[in-house]
């Protein structure tokens, strides 16, 4: 357990970006793999197994969340018009972070995940660190794949957009 | 700048991915690998030490039959059987049987008390009580959503 624990915490914070509920995935997770121990015990396939049943209870937990909210009526489910500046802060220039200290830069992209609306956030999260094509993304969301396209894309420029803010601000 | 173009959609994908590869996995809290022992030691535990949601399904359906039977039996309604039993009993039966009895007649009596309460309710007054507390869960569930979104706005 101790070794995959910070795996499975982190892929249930950064879906969720709530710790709390990151602890009870994580928790469940590892109930779940409890009961199938001997089946994973030698398995190479742990990893992955662990990692996907975080990933589904993360997104089951989104799901359940969004409905209450939805009933509450004070969620909108996305701004399709939204259009990302990336401003004068900004450049694609790959050589931006590298007067940053290494941790500092993970500090600073860590933040600006986080800093992420969530229908930004999940499909990049899944992409990225789930390692899930556009295609199980979008089924997984239950929305098109140009959708998940967008938002990924939206995504990865306000989170860099983000992170150049700070560096800025911070430097 | 306009961030739609396909050069520039490559060179944000390539960007992104280079730092978000970096990023290493954020550390599990202290507490996780003692909450997990907890609940597996909480789960090996006999069935019958665990609250009533983690009982097995026939015990569930055991103890609700159980219930009802003893429900049915206090309600009255298996007076003739308990009478004949009753009979029975104080005539072949000890000190420990009529002791026995004498306790049954309690809990039959208590049991007849209480349906003859509830038969007595008229059902406007009824209807009224089920009015009062659907009004009360809405008034509550209303107060709630108000809280939040006034919470959530500041």
């Amino acid at each position: 357990m101790r070794k995959y624990q910070d795996m499975v915490y982190s892929t249930a914070a950064r879906l969720t970006n709530d710790p709390a509920q990151a602890e009870d995935i994580a928790q469940a997770v590892f109930m779940k793999a409890y009961e199938r121990f001997d089946e994973l015990a030698e398995a190479p396939t742990a990893p992955g197994w662990l990692k996907t049943v975080a990933t589904n209870l993360s997104l089951n937990h989104l799901s359940r969340y969004r409905k209450r909210l939805s009933f509450i009526g004070d969620w909108k489910r996305d701004e399709d018009d939204e259009e990302v500046e990336l401003g004068p802060e900004f450049s694609l220039d790959e050589s931006q972070f590298d007067t940053v200290a290494d941790d500092e830069r993970q500090q600073l992209i860590e933040r600006a995940l986080q800093s992420l609306p969530e229908h930004q956030r999940v499909p990049l999260v899944l992409f990225h660190f789930s390692e899930m094509p556009y295609q199980d993304i979008a089924a997984q969301l239950k929305v098109s794949v140009a959708k998940v396209k967008s938002d990924i894309f939206r995504a990865r420029a306000t989170l860099l957009k983000h992170a150049a803010i700070r560096n800025a601000h911070e430097h | 700048m306009n961030t739609e173009r396909p050069e520039m959609q490559d060179r944000l994908e390539r960007l992104a991915s280079a730092q978000l590869r970096q990023l290493p996995s954020l550390r599990a809290p202290a507490a996780l690998e003692a909450r997990v022992l907890a609940a597996i030691a909480l789960q090996a535990s006999p069935w019958y030490a665990r609250s009533f949601r983690h009982w097995p399904l026939w015990a569930r359906a055991g103890f609700v039959l159980l219930a009802a039977a003893v429900a049915y039996f206090l309600s009255g309604e298996s007076v003739s059987v308990f009478n004949s039993a009753h009979s029975e009993l104080a005539t072949h039966g000890g000190g420990a049987v009529t002791e026995v009895s004498s306790w049954l007649n309690v809990m039959r009596a208590l049991g007849r008390s209480v349906v003859s309460i509830l038969q007595a309710i008229p059902t406007n007054w009824v209807l009224l009580g089920v009015a009062m507390v659907f009004t009360c869960y809405a008034t509550l569930v209303a107060g709630g959503v108000f809280a939040y979104r006034t919470i959530s706005k500041v």
